[in-house]
């Protein structure tokens, strides 16, 4: 038996590393002591190669990769080995209605591209060569004048063959940095460059890349990895190389999106804690959302430190920085409330406000762009750190209130089918006043009503969602006045930001009113929580404005 | 709460403040005072007291909150019409098809009375029902809030005027001896005439750096001017800004080592000619341009062309801006015929001193067009042929030939070109020449002599003579003559020379050396031999003008004889294996005529905004009105040497029947900046790497303005920096970008605009904050407190 088991063991062990030994030339090359170490210069910013090609390949291939090769590979490959790339599928055509019309034109012409049209209309890729085909070429002409459907997409197109042309490939590899020392001074290509060290272990690598040499290109690589940064020795321009090799690690990991897999986690236990009230299984759930919630800080300080500013300047950062608020807002809040029977509820809420921030940004790479770039001149500004975080924090508070509103329907719905009246089960004294008050015998005005907690949850949420939403919406006005010379300009932005103030101006209203206050409040606060994100996603990415960057 | 107790504030005595609501809408109205300020506190009032009832419900309040919600979203994201609501194409506009901006959305009468509803119900609600002790101070405190805000909304809104204005880096000042001294604007080739000289910017550095004494590293604005002399004089100046005592000549030597050299080094002095007196100037501006606004300018000119008043404004009140007016099909090119508005706003003249003392009326507005020249149905002949060429790949190309003018073909002449007979005979002939050729005469026998490009040469039939075609070029422009020519090399025995062939025989000439050619006699070496060169026809010929008005094709591709085809219109003809061409439209009596050409929606630029907009103007007299299409001016320059490179300066002239000449200008309307605005310096800071010249690179604009009043006053404007002066803040707007055709950074666009009741806006919002931070976080703490007090007192 033992013997047996002896033979299986080593018939896997072999079979694992027969299956981990890198056995054609893509695999076998090493780019990680190039993409760490070696800075390139893009659009005024120097960022590790690693994170170049991360943002330059997805101009190219969208958020695809090339026959499961890394970005960093594909680049240097498409550059030093253009001849592999023709007639191959990696220009990346993200308009479906684009895909669908090119497919139409080409299969009208070929019908012996059919699995091929298939494949692309599947996953958006084509090749050059029959996006450059005269007639795709004259359908694109046709269609490019239809500015407001059409003719963005298809300079995107356009872009990319050009992106993948080898000599844009290597005038945007600008990774000599000015020998001046100075930062208002150009980087440039290795053309430039008389070090015939570097020329030479270039040249030396290229021959090999192109050979197919894996083990000189990996070796020319690590040399060039050590040359090139030394030509920044002594100067402020070139990055520190951990800052460098912390930048790639960062993008390397996904911007750490995968975070949302431990929030997933801790929402299964927390849910459970709430619902069944099983304290051990709450610990565990707490932990793994204090574990999540430390990731997710440092995913943020991370990007703080590689960006070198507060992230919060794009969709990705407002996004990610919004859920982390919102996580670390429910950390410090459970900590006040551990002790009353709301307790794992905001951690609950938050955790899937959090997860399903960061499945957004992770599922749509294209539109919530992780690459960090410049700040425009109008957001170098104070107010862009008040007024922003004001309003992704409200943002934040928003979707949590929602959260807990829709598990107050839907408890108020499995009551209804119980034939029970829920009616009363609402936050007699609102919002914090249900936790600060008291009652007869130093009782808290909460009580232990689920509906109640439910309720006061949301309610506690919307209060604090409402002064910041306002303040937010003041300071940006205060802003606007003295960068854009008017407070107020009716931008659609502007306009729904006052919107889903107004929802809940209506909440507090209609609270005072009606009898059924758990069952309005929570529909008005699902409703401001549409309108939050009409406004953050319909308003940014359909409906023009001053507001888009954001 | 005495609201609560007068009978004048209880119902239904309260109905008598109708009276007075009525009264005072009688006033206002007679007045014309209906939408005033004073209107909407006043009236407001009077009804919402005699319905007072109705203003103490706090369901008045929601009502109204949830009524503005909706006011808004429509007028600023749309209605969608499908569920597809991430096209933007389901995002129907509501406010621009009511032809309202988003100011003028959220200023219409509508939105006000709603606001002012909001006001008075919350503030009815607040004195009739909540009692004013420390728990409700919040709500008094929010509510109050509120009603300051909206006040200082009002104040603001209704005072705010918003604008830009241009300013150049400077401005080039030229005076000379008995010559008004003449000025223009700093931009790449921008050109002025005083007497016979002309002056020219032939380049504009924005980061010249000084050479020479104390200033030598620094950086500094430079402007060259070509100037040109009647008799041909030729020099440039170099003038650099802040340092006159810079300027400078530079002139051409002659040495092609180094062509142009600084005029001290050539002449021992820094200028050519002290009398020709150029200097940099300020190019200060006394007024902006309003956002959103509309005016027509004008001006009269002479029948030469010549000013002779200045530019006066009529400014435009109630313009459209999102749809089109159209008084007449006929008027535009791609007229939707299922919609046709009319429009008639009367300007009239600017005051008592207008040239022309009479309206002028708009009665057209398109939102975006441009001129486009169509051939359309004449009545002179003037023969226009569409053809279509389509590859087997599938891709087609339309193209345009006219018979009477190639110059207007969209095709290139030599290759294809269109024909028009006047006798059938000519057809026969232009077969027979189709391909070039050349006719040669030996002895008075006539031998035609293919053109090939051999490189040996080949004997002229069975003369002595061979010949070897050295080139050929056709449609060559000699003094002002349009001649094709050949030029051949012809051998006899041992005797061997070149010749030039030319389409007209009296031009021919053999090439000598030594001997220069008169203009009437030509020299030949061997003239028992003559020559004349036939370019022959484009290799596809369309021909017209045949009997019972049929079309056909004359084609010589390739080595065969031109053959012929008859050509009916939709029906393909094969040129090649891969290419057919179709005769899709012809029309012989033609005219071409500008109009308007109406962009489709779908094809519009939706960031152009009105960019291409376009007014009709009427000048109305009593023997008829001469009208004219007006494209949009984002500044009306007062003339071409005052405009700004990727700025229109394009006026219509408009032509009166009884002779008077007008210049007219479609732009906005302008108004006076408190003092004069200078531009002395544009700085941009860049990110790492520098400034590429592309926005990425770039971390901040900066204008370094001079506000020329009593006073000057130089001060730095940059984004979120603006200054302010008088009642109005300058902002940074725009800049110049680099581009092929220039450095860039030769003007700044300032913003603006005035803001009046900033102050108890930002109080009442920070009224609000604290409010509703007592609210939420301190009433309860205070209830407390007192809960807890009582339970104790209880308990005890």
């Amino acid at each position: 038996m033992k013997k047996m088991i002896t033979i299986l063991f080593l018939l896997i062990a072999s079979g694992v590393s027969f299956a981990a030994q890198p056995t054609t030339f893509e695999e076998q090359v090493d780019m990680n002591p190039w993409g760490d170490q070696v800075a390139v210069f893009t659009e005024g910013r120097v960022k590790s190669y690693e994170t170049f090609a991360r943002s330059f390949m997805p101009y190219i291939m969208g958020s695809k990769k090339y026959e499961g090769q890394s970005a960093t590979f594909t680049y240097f490959d498409m550059m030093l080995r253009p001849d592999r790339y023709v007639d191959k599928d990696f220009i990346y055509v993200k308009h479906k209605g684009l895909r669908a019309s090119i497919a139409s034109e080409l299969d009208s012409l070929n019908p012996n591209l059919k699995e091929r049209l298939a494949k692309f209309m599947k996953t958006g890729l084509i090749s050059r060569e029959l996006i450059q085909s005269p007639l795709v070429q004259s359908l694109l002409g046709r269609l490019r004048r239809d500015n407001r459907r059409f003719a963005m997409p298809i300079e995107v197109i356009d872009s990319a063959i050009g992106a993948s042309d080898p000599r844009t490939l290597w005038a945007s590899l600008k990774m000599i940095p000015p020998s001046s020392g100075s930062e208002n001074d150009p980087w440039t290509t290795l053309d430039t460059l008389d070090n015939e060290e570097i020329v030479d272990a270039w040249q030396r690598m290229v021959v090999a890349w192109q050979a197919g040499d894996a083990q000189t290109t990996n070796v020319e690589l690590a040399t060039l990895a050590s040359l090139i940064p030394a030509l920044g020795a002594g100067t402020e321009v070139y990055p520190e190389a951990g800052k460098l090799k912390l930048e790639s690690k960062y993008f390397r990991l996904g911007n750490l999106t995968w975070v949302w897999i431990v929030y997933l986690v801790s929402v299964v236990l927390l849910l459970m804690a709430f619902v069944y009230r099983f304290d051990n299984v709450g610990r565990v759930g707490m932990c793994v959302f204090f574990l999540a919630v430390l990731l997710n800080t440092v995913a943020v300080i991370w990007r703080w430190y590689v960006s070198g500013r507060y992230p919060n300047t794009n969709m990705f950062e407002a996004i990610t920085t919004s859920a982390w608020m919102g996580g670390l807002f429910a950390v410090l809040l459970e900590f006040y409330l551990r002790k009353t029977a709301m307790k794992h509820l905001l951690p609950l809420a938050a955790a899937i406000t959090a997860m399903v921030a960061l499945l957004a940004v992770r599922l749509y790479p294209l539109e919530l762009n992780p690459h960090i770039s410049n700040k425009m001149p109008v957001l170098h500004d104070v107010w862009l750190y008040i007024h922003v975080n004001f309003i992704i924090f409200s943002y934040a508070l928003i979707f949590v209130a929602a959260v807990t509103a829709f598990f107050y329907l839907v408890r108020r719905g499995i009551q209804k089918a119980r034939g029970i009246n829920g009616k009363k089960d609402f936050a007699k004294a609102g919002g914090v006043a249900s936790l600060v008050e008291k009652r007869k015998g130093g009782e808290s005005a909460l009580g232990n009503n689920v509906g109640a907690v439910l309720d006061g949850a949301t309610m506690i949420l919307v209060e604090l969602s409402f002064i910041l939403l306002w303040a937010g919406i003041v300071m940006g006005a205060i802003w606007a006045d003295h960068s854009w010379g008017r407070p107020w300009g009716w931008d659609p932005k502007e306009v729904f930001a006052l919107n889903t103030f107004l929802i809940f101006v209506v909440l507090i209203h209609i609270r005072m009113k009606v009898k059924d206050k758990g069952f309005w409040t929570a529909w008005l606060a699902l409703l401001g929580c549409a309108v939050m994100l009409f406004n953050w996603i319909i308003i940014n990415f359909t409906i023009s404005g001053l507001h888009s960057y954001a | 709460m005495s609201l609560k107790s007068h009978p004048f504030f209880r119902w239904p005595t309260s109905l008598l403040w109708l009276l007075p609501a009525a009264a005072l809408v009688l006033l206002f109205w007679r007045s014309g005072e209906i939408g005033s300020v004073w209107w909407y506190l006043l009236v407001p009032t009077c009804i919402a007291i005699a319905f007072i009832d109705l203003f103490t419900t706090v369901w008045l309040g929601i009502t109204t909150l949830c009524t503005l919600f909706v006011y808004c979203s429509v007028g600023s994201s749309g209605v969608p019409v499908s569920f597809a609501i991430l096209e933007p194409q389901t995002w129907v506009n509501v406010r621009e098809s009511m032809e309202m901006t988003e100011f003028e959305w959220f200023h219409w009468w509508p939105f006000k009375w709603l606001v002012a509803l909001l006001c008075l119900n919350m503030s009815i609600v607040t004195l009739r029902r909540i009692p004013f002790n420390i728990l409700t101070i919040g709500v008094w405190s929010i509510h109050g809030g509120v009603i300051v805000m909206v006040i200082g909304c009002v104040v603001y809104f209704a005072k705010k005027v918003e604008g830009d204005v241009v300013v150049s880096r400077t401005q080039v000042e030229i005076s000379m001896p008995n010559q008004d001294t003449v000025s223009m604007v700093a931009t790449p080739a921008n050109s002025v005439w005083v007497g016979d000289w002309s002056f020219t910017i032939s380049d504009l550095n924005p980061n010249w750096e000084l050479m020479s004494g104390d200033d030598a590293g620094k950086k500094a604005y430079a402007v060259t001017v070509s100037v040109r002399g009647p008799e041909d004089e030729h020099f440039m100046r170099q003038l650099i800004l802040g340092y006159p005592e810079y300027t400078e000549d530079v002139i051409a030597t002659g040495d092609p080592k180094k062509p142009m050299a600084r005029a001290k080094k050539v002449l021992g002095t820094a200028l050519v000619d002290d009398s020709i007196n150029i200097q940099l100037a300020p190019d200060a501006k006394d007024r902006f341009f309003v956002t959103q606004s509309a005016a027509i300018y004008m001006r009269e000119i002479s029948e030469s062309g010549e000013p002779i008043s200045s530019w006066t404004e009529r400014p435009i009140e109630n313009l459209p801006r999102f749809n089109d007016y159209i008084p007449t099909l006929n008027d535009v090119w791609g007229a939707p015929t299922d919609v046709m508005r009319s429009l008639s706003l009367n300007l009239s003249p600017a005051n008592g001193e207008d040239f022309l003392q009479q309206d002028v009326v708009v009665t057209g507005y398109l939102r975006y067009a441009f001129p486009g020249s169509r051939i359309v149905a004449g009545e002179e002949l003037f023969p226009v042929v569409w053809v279509s060429l389509r590859k087997s790949d599938g891709t087609e190309q339309g193209v345009e030939m006219y018979a009477f003018d190639k110059s207007l073909n969209t095709a290139d002449a030599t290759l294809m070109s269109y024909r028009w007979l006047e006798d059938e005979t000519e057809l026969d002939v232009l077969q027979k020449n189709l391909k070039p050729s050349i006719l040669c005469t030996v002895n008075n026998t006539e031998y035609v002599i293919p053109i090939t490009n051999k490189e040996s040469f080949t004997q002229i039939g069975d003369t002595d003579y061979s010949y070897k075609i050295k080139s050929v070029q056709n449609d060559l422009h000699i003094s002002g003559v349009v001649v094709s020519l050949a030029q051949i090399e012809i051998k006899n025995g041992e005797k061997q020379w070149e010749r030039w062939v030319f389409d007209n025989p009296a031009m021919n000439r053999d090439v000598i050396e030594g001997v220069e050619h008169e203009e009437d006699t030509a020299t030949f070496i061997d003239d028992a031999i003559t020559m004349r060169y036939s370019a022959g026809g484009s290799p596809i010929t369309v021909i017209g003008g045949l009997d019972g008005g049929a079309y056909g094709l004359l084609m010589g591709i390739g080595d065969d004889d031109p053959q012929y085809h008859n050509m009916v219109v939709g029906e393909p003809i094969n040129l090649t294996d891969e290419v057919t061409i179709t005769l899709t439209r012809a029309e012989s009596k033609t005219k071409n005529e500008t109009r308007p050409s109406i962009v489709p929606p779908s094809q519009r630029d939706p960031s152009a905004s009105n960019f291409y907009s376009m007014v009709k103007l009427a000048i109305p007299t009593p023997s008829g009105a001469a009208t004219s299409w007006l494209p949009f001016h984002q500044y009306p320059f007062q003339s071409q040497k005052e405009t700004v490179r990727r700025f229109r300066y394009e006026p219509t002239v408009m032509q009166l029947p009884n002779g008077r000449m007008f210049e007219v200008l479609f732009s906005r309307k302008s108004a006076p900046l408190p003092v004069p605005v200078a531009l002395d310096a544009f700085e941009i800071d860049s990110h790492i790497g520098g400034f590429s010249g592309r926005t990425s690179s770039v971390l901040n604009w900066r204008s370094l303005i001079r506000f020329m009043g009593d006073e000057e006053v130089e001060v730095a404007v940059s984004v979120n920096d603006p200054k302010s002066y008088g009642n109005y803040w300058f902002f940074q707007s725009q800049w110049d970008p680099p581009d092929s055709t220039s450095p860039g950074l030769n003007y700044t666009v300032l913003g603006v605009g005035n803001r009046f009741g900033i102050f108890p806006m930002l109080f009442g919002c920070c009224l609000t904050v604290a409010g509703m931070i007592w609210a939420f976080y301190v009433k309860p703490m205070i209830k407390r407190r007192r809960q807890l007090a009582i339970y104790e007192r209880t308990a005890a």
